[in-house]
């Protein structure tokens, strides 16, 4: 690679960089903290310590009808079902519009306690994702810069194999953050990759999904006139329906999905004829995440069944996707990795940005000694070696 | 900037200990989705603003160190005092990290600094500095040949700044059709509006100071795509966008050579701060 193509390559890791930093550290900080999301949670509501574990958990319609009774004016919108990390079920209640309340329920009884007392985890886990504020492609597309300054640092740190080893300590600052960069840039260089990578999958996939449905669509009329048609039953049908439990249903659903381990629940139109149960689960020695099956409430059939073990191959790698981002499936210890190694970019984006700041300054300070102003009058750097 | 970096983290943990001190009375994501976020940012940007305070960076950096490390500590205590789950592992993790930021913070300092030789330095390169510079290899021009470089040079300046402005305009457009009004059609070119503007635009305007001719088959493609866009929804925006799209590859395209030229003046520049960059420090 010539001098000219280092240079440019060299200005647009900068270039990239510089723009995308401190968001890309709010990111890479929030996400390898948020690799702990179900003990975070946990830990930050001390009244779940005293719900009981117990080895067969009730069934989750006792759970639906204590939630009826206590809250008859609210919507069952989700259930968590007991795991490993929690001993207990989690309801969430919608009342009103935007209201969204979230429940622990006893795993033995199916009483509903109390609202928890904090979503911590989930808190941050909305930071990571939306960025508390925007939709969930803003993080994708740091991704996709994440992919790209991956690529314009390997090409312009070209002495890879020495700079692996490389960290001089006790020097100037600038050599200190630089040796850094470096550093942790090659020693987490497949783990940046693959965290880049599949975060910018999972951000863009609802943009790319979208495009496409909307490339394939019937013209923009036909689609306005079925959603229409579709929104007008939805509300003409007020009667209430008897629907099915949710307990067979369950049942059911473990034995049309082989192997399926069932984590969370939701039902849509409850007590219309197109009232669904939602049924989300992790699959037996597979780290798909993307297993569901979706049941009528009226007459038990199956709607939508995904089982990503035979589904083609965008499927089976889009399954993937999240598991090999968050690190969820291999217990506490791959926790503990992905928690310092998501470290390392933070560190990257960090060291990268006052890297650039301090060459910044330095430029300014010479600029300036060229034309006559004193040194005192030009700030410090962000390393801080120009006051000392 | 240092503020805002060396904020983040003490503000973040600052938020996470009163989630757990404070529990129902601090409502992170519940009945008010949208008081837990503003309070992460409103004390964020105090704590930054704080920081910047301090005038001596390393001083900041211990501040926003030191304080991060008394946080998790204090968190860690906080969990032990209210008999949360977990809470003996947490303060001991918590307790490990606090350790570690306080062995940073003393491991920074100016005691440990030496001051940078003091050498000659080409000029640093960002991406829109870049700009054709018509007049540095001439050797004698005219009063009139001057004026029409420093237009040109103008002219071009401004280009590289439309040509970013162009990408934002694009993207918030897109982001307005897709989310704000969220019905197709709208909803659908909004999407592919985004994904034009951040995977086409924003690298072509990137590019364009050292490979024009890429940019301008960058802005060649989203042309193609305007105008299939327009096929589907006869909107008056993907107009607009077709025809300011159809001038800049033509633009680009014909900026090639004399961008080719110039830019081989400011390309060593860059180079040197490259070199020196990824070398010299070794």
């Amino acid at each position: 690679m010539n001098q000219r193509q280092l240079s440019i390559l060299y200005s647009l890791h900068s270039w990239a960089g510089v723009v995308t930093g401190l968001l890309l550290f709010i990111i890479c900080f929030s996400g390898a903290v948020v690799v702990f999301k179900n003990e975070i949670d946990l830990w930050a509501n001390p009244s779940l310590k005293d719900m009981p574990r117990v080895a067969q958990p009730i069934g989750v319609d006792a759970v639906i009808a204590d939630a009826k009774r206590k809250y008859p004016l609210h919507t069952i919108e989700n259930i968590v079902v007991p795991n490993e990390i929690y001993p207990n079920y989690f309801v969430f209640l919608k009342e009103g519009k935007n209201e969204r309340i979230k429940y622990a329920a006893r795993a033995d009884t199916g009483e509903l306690t109390q609202p928890v007392e904090s979503q911590l985890g989930q808190y941050i886990r909305v930071l990571h994702v939306f960025l508390f504020f925007g939709p969930r492609w803003i993080v994708g597309f740091l991704g996709v810069a994440m992919l790209v300054l991956i690529g314009t640092g390997i090409f312009i740190h070209t002495k890879i194999v020495k700079e692996l080893y490389t960290q001089r300590w006790r020097r100037s600052f600038r050599l200190v953050a630089s040796d850094l960069h470096k550093v942790a840039g090659i020693w987490g260089l497949g783990f940046h990759i693959l965290i880049a990578f599949t975060g910018a999958w999972i951000g863009l996939a609802p943009v790319f999904t979208r495009a496409y449905d909307f490339a394939m669509a019937p013209p923009a009329t036909e689609v306005a006139m079925k959603k229409d048609k579709a929104f007008k039953v939805d509300k003409a049908d007020k009667a209430l329906l008897p629907m099915l439990a949710v307990d067979p249903l369950l049942t059911k659903a473990r034995t049309d999905l082989a192997g399926f381990d069932i984590t969370s629940m939701s039902v849509q139109h409850a007590g219309k004829a197109n009232a669904i149960l939602r049924i989300n689960g992790n699959l037996d020695d597979n780290l798909a995440s993307t297993a569901h099956i979706h049941y009528s409430m009226v007459d038990g059939k199956i709607i939508k069944k995904h089982d990503p073990r035979v589904e083609g191959f965008w499927s089976q790698a889009n399954s993937l996707m999240e598991p090999l981002h968050f690190g969820d499936f291999g217990g506490i210890g791959l926790k503990i990795l992905y928690f310092f190694l998501g470290m390392t970019p933070a560190i990257l984006s960090l060291s990268g940005t006052l890297l650039w700041l301090d060459r910044r300054k330095k430029m300014q300070r010479e600029s300036a000694s060229l034309v006559g102003i004193p040194a005192s009058d030009v700030p410090a750097t962000s390393l801080g070696a120009a006051r000392v | 900037m240092i503020g805002l970096y060396a904020g983040l983290m003490p503000a973040f943990t600052a938020v996470c200990v009163a989630a757990l001190v404070l529990g129902k009375d601090f409502d992170l994501l519940g009945k008010k989705f949208n008081h837990g976020p503003w309070v992460l940012v409103f004390c964020w940007l105090a704590i930054s603003l704080l920081i910047a305070l301090i005038k001596r960076p390393v001083t900041a950096w211990r501040a926003g160190l030191y304080s991060s490390a008394c946080v998790l500590f204090i968190g860690g205590v906080a969990g032990i005092l209210s008999s949360a789950p977990h809470s003996e592992i947490f303060l001991l993790s918590l307790c490990l990290l606090a350790i570690s930021l306080i062995a940073t913070a003393m491991m920074i300092g100016e005691d440990k600094v030496k001051r940078p030789k003091d050498k000659p330095v080409a000029a640093f390169t960002s991406v829109v500095d870049v700009v054709p510079t018509d007049d540095i290899s001439s050797p004698a021009k005219s009063y009139v040949e001057s004026i029409l470089s420093a237009a040109t040079f103008n002219a071009k300046r401004w280009l590289y700044y439309f040509l970013f402005g162009w990408a934002a305009l694009v993207f918030v457009e897109s982001f307005r059709f897709a989310h704000i009004i969220a019905v197709d059609p709208h909803r659908g070119v909004g999407m592919f509006g985004v994904l034009i503007a951040i995977l086409l635009l924003v690298p072509a305007a990137s590019i364009v100071t050292w490979w024009p001719r890429a940019a301008s088959v960058l802005y060649a493609v989203a042309l193609g795509i305007f105008v299939w866009l327009y096929t589907r929804a006869d909107l008056a925006q993907l107009i607009v966008a077709v025809v300011i799209s159809s001038i800049l590859v033509v633009t680009t395209w014909f900026l090639a050579k004399s961008a080719t030229e110039n830019i081989a003046l400011a390309g060593s520049a860059a180079a040197t701060a490259a070199t020196e960059a990824t070398e010299a420090d070794t």
